[in-house]
């Protein structure tokens, strides 16, 4: 049973008739704590706790592998975690501790958490207690920090730091974890390993299986609350080899089963035949030299070619304060944050990011988001339209015109930030997987290349391509890097296929295999190992 | 004499040890049977590499673990796993000068190859033997690149005095020695932690606590290219309990119990388990509001366990083989072999040998050490003169073979590190009488006070030679004395000097044996290791202010602690 209650707030009053709460003992700790941190939690001479997050994940999971054809090491019985995020902004609406850092790293952006916490009321409440002073009394140095920071810089009278919500409740029944047969499992992990690749040098082979389940308990200090789990369950299949050249390559393929069903044994012995048939193919590869043209991605590496790109730009529209000048990286302010209506990617495209989406044609997506991270309902985004920038994830903290939070903070290892959750590219025009091949085909004619360079996401830092003679069509392996894959090349994406498939390694997106214009492969340059004293027992 | 010996021994064409509790067929263990399979492979080819691989060894270890940890009447970690890790060495060049030897003004690799393996390996024999075959080849590859790096620093640094071989090759033992796992019955284990844990609840002054229950079980494999095969077993279990609290002048206090089992069997009652924690937390309440200490140097009693853990700090450490020949160690005794280096009361023994002490299991204790030697009872110094060293396979100056005391951690190489490290003292009288002589010894030094440290937390001692060859030990619970007798608790001082002049001050010791039982972290990783001593009286000793945290303790109190109405 699943329900959603979103009731809205008029001039800043809460509603009183929220959805009621779960008797859980979990929520009740939470509750009770939250309570008395609100009316009692105060420092002397300082800021108020203004708004607080608690955040408890509960992780239960069994895990099987299998390791050239027999089981490795296996536990015994499965470890259960239960963990506590806590963060909190002391000061008030108007002006507060949130976003703004001291840190040229940003630690002091960081969550307290717990970890191991004892499955029990006081035990709970405790865990909650010990990160909600330390985070306290950390949000209250950042406050007076940024306020002696907005003096200095002549920045009062900004806009608000945090904007009201509508009240939210997400409940979803979470049933009790249930484990897989250990000894079915085994067997088939077994036969996977069994079965091996045709691949000459093989040195490790490894089937590992996961089931997984997260149950997730949110409340905020507005009331906000959310209860769900988030269910995975697959099998990763690794094996590395050692080339011609002496390079050991590292081949791996994620298997996603169906938590809730029964194992399609017969499916997925096909997947893992058409996974080592393919990898057997790549197995005597040639060597890359430097190229730059036409590259056709295949879906799986759109996947990872958007989520680099695009959706890392996405994050943090709202820049961060900051007494320290350059911030790093993953702090650094959305390049798309002054780019609305220009158009930032080609005009194929429309993109969406669904943070309610589980699955999209029968692939599971894993970042159901049902509440944000300041307990807030998060709402479909048409984030481009024809290419178009349209509109921009936000958080509580609002940018210039913005009348308040699509519901897009999130927050992993640091306090909330705007971030996507599941991104959609859906191209305008498609075609087949094999009217792209020949498109991209004639493309390279076009510009005489005696070869062009299909990428599909096999490696990461080094990459195993196909190249592609434009002459005869012959195809080989080459190993290569890919370098040039930068928020320009978004733009000259010039044709899509209707094959769209979910990527996910660290995000989650869902592309079609695509024709960048543009892209650079340069040869591997790190050297090869020497070739084993002994062969292979 | 002692070189003599050691000597003859080793004209004598490595004799076959340690036959005595053999209970199992070494040759019919199937992991020394892929052991040694894919060890002649390999050896064959690489001793004919240039530069030779001359010695190679292979360690097996499989064990079960369990863990669990209660804390607020909740279970907040509870598992079970199996393990087993493969180990490879390999040494480089000749026993004369190998990828091993210390370097001079550079930093030393004491990394291994290892790599987790299948469980149980008789499933697996493919994936154990393809894992021995990479990680051979890789550690063959390191072991030849640290030679290079050997050879560069001889050429290009000053000459170490110690000319010592780096190897000595061990001697060959065939031995297999296998026991049941102890049953472990968690259910028992968390009916007696869950009410314990609610001790703890309400009380203001600590503001974390924990229960804790771990075992560590299994049998260890050892082969080498001198043809030694071995299997021996290990068993740690361990009940520990902690609580932490804050002084509010921001000053960390804690109170830590231990209690070290050889079966289920030997778990404390809830009624004495209960009465330890009562005290600890008694202690603790005490701690809370006990004035701070200030520096002094006075008359001093280190309890039992207190003094085991200076024992080991101060003067176990530094009778370390490897600190004799590694330049840039401190060498504090090096070459005083049979001079009086402490108090001629004092005895100092390691005794790997020694598996239990008064009825307690000793972590300590083993039958072959990480090198595949049997592990021997070396007396180190006997009434205060010099006499030994704790030696692994690699020799120094006067002392040629190993006494059995190298030791590691998976994943690192072998250091000459303690086992089981015990004080004796010629003459003992009863505690009370120690502490009749605390007071005469105040009186006659005419101090306002002297000390009683009933318990240290730890420890740790400078043995490099850039830095002063100091030591500095962690009280929890420091009485001063004064000369009527009174004691009074206080807190935040800790006990620093330098390992000479603190031994030789001993003047008396009680006859109160006590076990420290704990594992300690030095460059080859963490061991198990127990240290035993008596109640020492020091003459003299110097005691300076703890460091301190500077936070206040949380503005709230824990949720479960009464608030205390306003006056």
């Amino acid at each position: 049973m699943k329900y959603i209650v979103t009731l809205l707030c008029f001039f800043g009053v809460l509603s009183a008739q929220a959805q009621k709460m779960p008797d859980h003992l979990y929520l009740r700790a939470m509750r009770d704590e939250m309570q008395r941190s609100k009316k009692e939690l105060r420092m002397k001479g300082g800021p108020k706790p203004f708004f607080i997050v608690y955040k408890l994940t509960q992780t239960e999971k069994q895990q099987l592998s299998s390791h050239f054809g027999q089981a490795v090491v296996n536990n015994l019985q499965e470890p259960q975690d239960l963990h506590a995020d806590v963060y909190l902004y002391a000061g008030t609406a108007k002006s507060n501790s949130s976003g703004f850092s001291a840190d040229k790293s940003g630690s002091d952006l960081g969550v307290s958490y717990e970890v191991n916490i004892p499955k029990s009321y006081d035990g709970i409440r405790r865990a909650l207690w010990k990160s909600t002073n330390t985070q306290y009394l950390s949000a209250a140095t950042l406050y007076e920090k940024k306020e002696a920071y907005k003096k200095q810089k002549n920045l009062e009278g900004e806009e608000a730091d945090f904007s009201y919500a509508p009240k939210t409740a997400y409940v979803e029944d979470i049933p009790p974890f249930t484990y897989r047969d250990e000894a079915q499992y085994q067997q088939l992990l077994n036969e996977i390993t069994s079965l091996r690749p045709e691949i000459k040098h093989l040195e490790k082979l490894v089937a590992e299986f996961t089931r997984r389940q997260q149950e997730i308990y949110f409340l905020d200090s507005e009331g906000d609350f959310a209860v769900y789990p988030l269910q995975k369950e697959f099998i990763q299949v690794l094996f590395t080899y050692r080339s011609k050249h002496g390079y050991v390559i590292e081949e791996k393929e994620t298997f996603d089963l169906d938590f809730n069903a029964p194992l399609d044994k017969e499916k997925l012995m096909q997947q893992v035949r058409a996974f080592y048939q393919a990898a057997a193919q790549r197995q005597n590869f040639e060597m890359a030299q430097s190229y730059i043209g036409p590259v056709l991605l295949r879906a799986q590496g759109a996947g990872r070619y958007f989520n680099r790109t695009f959706v890392s730009a996405m994050a943090n529209t709202k820049p961060l304060l900051s007494s320290e000048i350059s911030l790093g990286f993953s702090l650094a302010v959305s390049p798309f944050k002054d780019r609305m209506g220009l158009r930032v990617i080609s005009p194929l495209f429309d993109v969406y990011d669904r943070p309610f989406a589980k699955e999209y044609n029968g692939q599971k997506l894993s970042k159901f988001t049902p509440i944000d991270a300041e307990g807030v309902k998060p709402q479909e985004l048409q984030l481009i339209k024809n290419g178009k920038l349209m509109t921009l994830p936000t958080i509580r903290s609002l940018i210039k015109d913005q009348k308040q939070s699509n519901g897009h903070a999130r927050s992993v290892n640091y306090a909330p930030r705007a971030a996507l959750t599941n991104v959609f590219f859906i191209p305008k025009k498609t075609m087949s997987v094999a009217e792209l091949e020949r498109l991209f085909l004639e493309k390279c004619k076009e510009q005489e290349m005696e070869y062009c360079y299909i990428w599909d996401d096999k490696g990461d830092a080094n990459s195993l391509l196909e190249r592609v003679y434009t002459q005869d069509g012959r195809r080989e392996w080459v190993l290569g890097r890919i370098s040039g894959a930068d928020l320009r090349s978004l733009r000259s994406i010039s044709a899509a296929a209707d094959d769209l498939q979910v990527w996910q390694d660290g995000g989650n997106v869902v592309a079609p295999s695509i024709i960048l214009e543009e892209l650079t492969i340069d040869p591997v340059f790190a050297k090869p190992p020497r070739k084993p004293f002994v062969p292979f027992p | 004499m002692k070189k003599i010996l050691f000597l003859a021994v080793l004209v004598s064409g490595f004799p076959v040890l340690g036959a005595a509790q053999n209970n199992c067929t070494i040759g019919q263990q199937v992991p020394i049977q892929l052991m040694q399979q894919e060890f002649k492979r390999n050896f064959k080819v690489l001793k004919k590499e240039n530069p030779p691989i001359y010695y190679l060894s292979y360690i097996y270890q499989e064990s079960v673990q369990h863990q669990l940890t209660a804390t607020y009447g909740g279970i907040s970690t509870e598992y079970s796993w199996t393990t087993g890790d493969i180990e490879v060495q390999a040494r480089a060049g000749s026993p004369k000068m190998d990828n091993t030897r210390s370097l001079r003004g550079e930093r030393d690799d004491w990394s291994t190859l290892y790599s987790s393996v299948s469980t149980p390996y008789d499933l697996d024999k493919k994936g154990f033997l393809a894992s021995l075959w990479r990680l051979t080849n890789s550690a063959a590859l390191k072991a030849q690149e640290n030679f290079a790096r050997v050879k560069n620093n001889v050429r290009n640094m000053a000459v170490n005095k110690d000319q010592s071989d780096d190897f000595v090759f061990p001697p060959v033992s065939l031995f297999c020695h296998e026991e049941p796992l102890q049953e472990i019955d968690l259910q028992k284990v968390k009916e007696l932690l869950l009410p314990i844990s609610q001790m703890t609840k309400g009380k203001k002054t600590i503001l974390d606590s924990s229960f804790s229950f771990s075992t560590r079980q299994g049998h260890r494999y050892f082969v080498d290219s001198r043809g030694t095969q071995i299997k021996t077993p290990f068993s740690f279990i361990r009940l520990t309990y902690s609580l932490y609290g804050r002084g509010a002048d921001g000053m960390e206090i804690s109170r830590f119990g231990d209690y070290n089992l050889r079966s289920m069997a030997d778990l404390p009652t809830a009624q004495k388990l209960a009465a330890d924690v009562q005290k600890s937390m008694d202690e603790l309440e005490a701690l809370a509001v006990a004035p701070e200490g200030m520096p002094d140097s006075a008359p001093v009693i280190l309890k039992g366990r207190a003094a085991a853990v200076f024992a080991h700090e101060v003067m176990g450490h530094r009778l370390e083989g490897d600190d004799q020949k590694n330049a840039s160690s401190g060498q504090t005794l090096t070459g005083k072999v049979g001079q009086q280096v402490i108090s001629p009361l004092i005895t100092i023994t390691a005794e790997p040998t020694l598996k239990e002490f008064n009825q307690e299991p000793l972590r300590g204790y083993y039958e072959y050490d990480d090198e595949g030697v049997k592990a021997q009872a070396v007396t180190l110094i006997e009434k205060g003169i010099l006499k030994n060293f704790m030696m692994k396979s690699s020799p120094i100056e006067g002392f040629s073979l190993s006494n059995g005391h190298g030791r590691k951690s998976i994943g690192l190489r072998a250091a000459a590190r303690m086992s089981v490290l015990r004080v004796k003292a010629e003459k003992t009288i009863s505690y009370d009488e120690l502490e009749q002589k605390l007071l005469a010894e105040i009186k006659r030094q005419n101090k306002p006070y002297g000390y009683i440290v009933e318990d240290l937390s730890g420890g740790f001692t400078f043995t490099t030679s850039s830095m002063p060859q100091s030591f500095k030990l962690e009280t929890k619970m420091v009485y001063k004395v004064y000369p009527d007798g009174k004691k009074e608790l206080v807190r935040g001082l800790d006990i620093v000097g330098t390992p000479l002049v603190s031994f030789s001050r001993i003047v008396a010791a009680a006859d109160d044996d006590t076990i420290f039982n704990g594992s300690c972290g030095s460059t080859s990783g963490w061991v198990p290791q127990s240290n035993i001593s008596p109640s020492l009286l020091f003459e003299s000793m110097e005691l300076e202010k703890s460091a301190k945290s500077h936070y206040k303790p949380p503005i709230l109190p824990a949720p479960d602690v009464k608030k205390e109405k306003k006056k």
